[in-house]
Formats: C-alpha cells, structure tokens, sequence
C-alpha cells in the first residue's frame, strides 16, 4: 500500500509539473536558505532521438556536503575541488568537496525517462532567488546542454532550477 | 489480498493514461530536410519536406525568392510529423524557407531551410510590399503620437517650471490618454508594416509579436510609461512635480531607443544625442501651448511663467540645437549625391521650417518678451500671434519627421549606391565580460563568410569551447538560420553563411565558455 501511494504520489507530481516536464527539471522546486536538500534531477528525453549516456551536474558554489546517489547501470563518478570559502558543517569546517557530479557509461533511450539523486546543503550565506544547476546530457553524438541561466521564460534550454528561500518561508 | 492488487492496478492505470499524454509534451525537433539545408540543386524541386521527431502543424511558410519576394506558402502544406511544402514553380538563386510550427505542447518552434537552384545568389534587396494605407496610417499616427507626446507631456513638463492654466493641463490630459490608444495602434502598424501585411491582418499574433521584437516594441512600452506618468504628474502637479521631469525623461528616452538616428553608428553619441534633442523640444514644444493660453490676459501669473520659461529656454535650445546638428552629420555623411535622397530632401524642408522657427524664437525672446513683461499690450498680442505660428511650424515638422520613417538615411544608402557594397559589415557585440567582432564578409546578400573575433574586458584574445550563430530578421519575416561556428587561427568562422536578402539582421551567438558556462550576445546589423 505504501508502495502504491508513493507511486500515486509520483504521478500526481509529475501531473502536476505539466508541460514543463520537456526540460530537464528538479522535482522539487524550493529550499530554505541553510537547508539539506535532496535534489531528484529528471531527465525527460535524449539528444533528439539519440539515448543519452553520460548526465553531469555542475556543482556550483553555496551547495556543500554534496552526496551523490549510485544508480544501478551507470558508473558514477565526481570531481572534487577546493571551495572558495569554508562551509560549516555540524562544527567542522569544509574546505573542498564535490563540484560536478558525472553518471555514466548508462544508456537512456530516448522513449525513456530517469531520475538522477544527489543531495547536499545549501549555505546560510546564500541570497534568496533561483539557484541553478546547470546539467549536461551526452549522447553518442551529440549532447543537450541544460544551462541557460539566463532567467528567460522562453530559454530554449534552461538549466534546472529551483527558488532559494528564508528558512522561515520554506515551510517546515 | 487479491483484489486491492487489483484496484492498486487500475488506479495506477488510471494514474498512468493522464500522465501519459504528458510525458509526449517535449518540444518538436526538426530531425532533417528534404533538400538539405544549403544545399545546391541542379533543378528545382517541386516540394520542400520538414522531417520532424513528432507530428507538429504548420503556423507560417514563406518562401523568400532570390529577387527578394515573398511568397506565403502556409495553405499549401498538411499538419503531421512530416510537413510537405509544395514549391511554386522556383526560378534559379538562392531560395529561403521560412517556418514556424506548433508542436504538441503548444511550444512554437521556427527555423529557415536555405536551398539553392543552380547557384548560390542573393543580391536582391527584399522590399517589403507595404500596404499603402498601413503606410499612410503608420505616417499619421507616428505624427499624432509625436504630437500627443511634445504637447502632452511636454505641458507636464511645463508644468514643473511654471502654473499650468487649466485649459492647457486638460489638453495636455487628453493628448496623454490619446498617446496612450495611439501606442498600441502604431505597434500594430509597426507589426504590419515589417511583415508586409494589409491592415486585416492586425488581429494576427505575429503580427504583434514581429512588432515587440522590433526596437520599436521598446519604444512603444517606454512611451506608453511616459504617458501615464504625464497622467499622474498632471493629476496633482503641486504635489508631486517631480513626475513631470520623469514623464519627460521616459518620452525623450522612449524616442531615442529606436529609429534611424539612434541607431547610427557610434552608439554612444547618437542614442544620448537623441535623448537630449527629444528632451530639449519637450521643453520648447511644451511651453508654447501653456504661454499662449496664459498671455491672453494681462496677469502676473502669466509674466511669472513667461519670464520662467524665458529663463530656461536657453538650457533647452543649446543642446537641442547641437544634438541634431551631430544628428543629421552623423546620417548625411559626406557631401555628394547622397544629399539629393528622400531623407536629405525631408531634412531640408525640417531645416527650412526649423529656421522659420528660430526666427520666430529669437523674435519673442528679444523683442518681443521684455515689452511683454512690462505690460505693453501690444507687444503680448503679437507674441501671442508669433507663437501660434510657431505651434503651426511645430506641427509641420513633426509631419515630416514622422515621414523619415519610410526612408532610410544616406549613411545606410551610401554603400549601396557604389562598389563599396562589397566591403566587409563590421559590429560590436558586447554583454557582460565578452565582446565580439563580427565581420561580414562580403558586405551584401549572398553567402557570406563570419569572422568572429572574441575578447573579454579587458581586450585579450578569450578561449571559449564553441560558438553557434543564429541570424534572422522580425523586419523581413525570416526566422532563424543556425550555423556552428568553426575556429580557425583564434577567429572563429563560419563559411557560407546563408544571408539571403539585404535588410536589417538580428545576430545572437551562443558561446559556450566551458562546459557548463553559457554566455549570449545579440545584436543587428544592416545589410545594404
């Protein structure tokens, strides 16, 4: 039973995210400045009919703490690089972690849609607004490069996104 | 057991067949043509085929003929995956398809598919074929929309200096809610006028949209501010004064933002040149109506504001006077036959009202004031007479201006009339850290070679991964060509760029930085 609601769920998300699922989109789509959050990245099609093979993630600077998720038919794999400034993390003082997250050697036909997880922690210095994470497809020729950070409605291929918020309007 | 397995299965069924239709919403993608783009055929075909990854409809074709005619082929081709296009019968030269589709979930894509018969060509200079009473309703309103303008919001402005008489504020207040009709109307026409479009078509989308993504669809939002802050200014000018030097600051700015002197190179001096001319005649223009009203009897209210706007004319005429100046050097260019075009001819007949003008100016500021001031009766009626002639100049002038609209400067036309025309188009992009050289090689339609030259602020040479390039142009109704960008030595390159017909082209590079790094440059550039 739970197992159907969570499907359930799923689909009602999904219903309700509507035309937007063309681009490739975080499910959820708000996080409390300071916050843990599990980011579920969508990835809805190929490059053009092509499956889609490797998806990296940039990580950029404000998301610490960053933990990927393995996926079962992909090697995963992450570039690690030193932070511009330390982040505290329950006491200790981060210096360096993860700042791109790369899933490859997978193979996502065309026809098929997959999830990519990872999660990290937004900085309590971060400013209220949309914060990006720019995501590259790469298929066997060619890729779809999700990084318009532009803010244009109708950006051909916006990075996906989700709004930053005071902690106290995140809702908890 | 069993049966709530069964009813889990149904819902998610039920679940699945909404979220179904859903998941087909991705944005068509044109897959391949038939010809190729760029191709060269030795004959012409009889149909051009658009192979897209998922059904899509036609919303317009139009086929751009080396001789620069368009023709509308949109009843012509059937809704689904492939979209069929039959060609009329297609004369040798380069040809430019021009579509725009809708997919399934409502997202418009567009693109141009260019082909050749025989041989690659493209000098022909594509004439819009306008409407003449899309015309004559384009000229009239630009005139009434300047007028409402100088009269309207310049009174606001007027009314910051000085006591605006009731008449003259309720004038300014329905010339201001006129100006506001009068914006949307001229966007229309704009729309109608770029597209080549009789005037029922106005109810069309594109219409409107080809018009916002003109500069004047900037032009139309600024002026539209400008009114309706007139609107609030002269609602309670006492207290709020202050919205009559921002009304006037939004006019002169909206004006400056598009057109032919604006436009002209450099940037820097013709758009603050424009700014401060605009400026100067709302403070001038502005004045006459109030003044006039004002001085048909003795008052000291009337002196006060008399000798108020006597004190500022100067501060007004000076850089009036200088900003068109520059204007009209930068648009006349040197001496020569180019003198004799439409445009001189409208800048000389504007020259001659204009010195009729300043006669009758310098009249009333040094004869005709001081009598005035100290009460002389006469003297207020015959300044009275001389700036009710100076409202008929003022009027005059601005019917010509607005005819400017239909004829392009010598500086456009210049290298057209010789063998010039075949010198490089050179531009500035610039937007945030990155600029960009681009040449146009050679300088008319045809293909032509881009030469992209890259640096950052600071002027070095700037390493980037790749450089897409999309041209197209609202003005001549083609949508976008998209060509990948080859480098070559540090420049980057693209060869046989189709730009099919002369007009003004809207360039915007797509340069990836890294990987995950984006940045985008726009702007436009006149083929002549």
């Amino acid at each position: 039973m739970i197992r159907f609601l969570s499907g359930a769920a799923i689909a009602a998300a999904v219903l309700a995210a509507g035309p937007v699922f063309a681009h490739a989109t975080l499910e959820v789509r708000q996080a409390g400045i300071g916050s843990t959050y599990k980011a579920v990245l969508r990835i809805p099609h190929g490059c053009g009919t092509e499956a889609t093979n490797v998806v990296r993630v940039q990580i950029p600077v404000g998301f610490f703490n960053v933990k990927p998720m393995p996926k079962a038919g992909w090697t995963l794999e992450t570039v690690v690089g030193p932070y511009e400034e330390g982040y505290d993390n329950h006491g200790a003082t981060l210096t360096e972690g993860v700042r791109e997250i790369i899933w490859k050697d997978g193979n996502l036909p065309n026809e098929w849609y997959d999830e990519f997880v990872f999660r990290g922690t937004f900085a309590g210095t971060l400013e209220p607004g949309t914060f990006y994470f720019p995501t590259i497809q790469e298929c066997a020729d060619g890729e779809e490069a999700w990084i318009d950070v532009s803010g244009d409605e109708n950006a051909e291929m916006p990075a996906p996104s989700l709004e930053l918020v005071p902690v106290e309007a995140a809702g908890h | 057991m069993r049966k709530a397995l069964c009813l889990r299965r149904f819902v998610c069924l039920l679940l699945l067949l909404v979220v179904a239709p859903v998941e087909a919403l991705a944005h068509a993608q044109l897959l391949s043509t038939d010809p190729v783009d760029n191709a060269v055929l030795e004959a012409a075909p009889d149909r051009v085929v658009l192979h897209f990854n998922e059904p899509v409809s036609p919303l317009a074709l139009k086929l751009v003929e080396p001789d620069g005619n368009a023709a509308d082929l949109a009843g012509g081709a059937a809704a689904g995956q492939d979209i069929a296009v039959p060609m009329p019968s297609l004369g040798s030269g380069t040809h430019v398809l021009s579509w725009r589709v809708v997919s399934a979930d409502g997202h418009p894509i567009a693109g141009a598919l260019v082909f050749s018969v025989g041989q690659m060509t493209g000098a022909a200079t594509a004439e819009a074929a306008t409407d003449r009473a899309v015309v004559a309703m384009l000229w009239a309103g630009k005139t009434l929309l300047f007028v409402s303008m100088f009269v309207g919001v310049g009174g606001a402005v007027f009314a910051v200096v000085a006591p605006i008489p009731p008449a003259a504020r309720r004038v300014a207040t329905g010339l201001s809610v006129f100006g506001m009709l009068l914006v949307p109307a001229t966007l229309a026409l704009q729309g109608l006028d770029a597209l080549g479009l009789p005037l029922p078509a106005i109810i069309e989308g594109r219409v409107w949209s080809a018009a916002l993504s003109t500069s004047y669809g900037l032009t139309a939002v600024v002026a539209g501010a400008a009114f309706l802050t007139t609107l609030g200014s002269l609602a309670d000018s006492r207290k709020v004064a202050g919205l009559g030097v921002v009304a006037g600051i939004l006019a002169a700015l909206s004006l400056a933002l598009s057109g032919h002197a604006g436009a002209a190179a450099p940037q820097w001096l013709t758009r603050p040149a424009v700014f401060l001319h605009i400026a100067g005649i709302l403070v001038w223009v502005g004045a006459l109506l109030p003044l006039w009203l004002l001085l048909a009897e003795p008052s000291t209210r009337a002196d006060r504001a008399l000798a108020a706007f006597s004190r500022l004319a100067p501060y007004a005429v000076v850089p009036l006077v200088l900003a068109g100046l520059t204007l009209a050097i930068t648009q006349m260019g040197a001496p020569g036959s180019n003198w004799l075009s439409p445009y001189a001819m409208i800048l000389a007949a504007k020259l001659g009202l204009i010195i009729g003008l300043f006669a009758l100016a310098v009249l009333n500021r040094w004869w005709l004031t001081t009598p005035a001031l100290t009460g002389e009766p006469g003297a207020r009626r015959r300044l009275r007479r001389s700036i009710s002639l100076e409202m008929v100049l003022v009027v005059m002038i601005l019917g010509l201006v607005a005819g400017w609209r239909f004829t392009p400067p010598p500086r456009a036309l210049a290298p057209a009339a010789t063998l010039a025309a075949t010198d490089p188009v050179a531009f500035h992009l610039m937007g945030g850290e990155t600029m960009a050289m681009v040449t146009v090689s050679p300088g008319r339609a045809g293909p032509a070679t881009l030469d992209i030259a890259l640096t950052d602020a600071g002027g070095a040479s700037m390493p980037v991964q790749s450089i897409a390039v999309t041209l197209f142009s609202p003005t001549l109704g083609i949508e976008a060509i998209r060509r990948d960008a080859i480098e070559v030595d540090g420049v980057w390159r693209v060869v046989d760029m189709p730009v099919p017909v002369a007009g003004e082209w809207q360039l915007e590079l797509e340069i990836r930085v890294d990987s995950f790094e984006m940045t985008r440059l726009e702007g436009s550039f006149t083929l002549p």
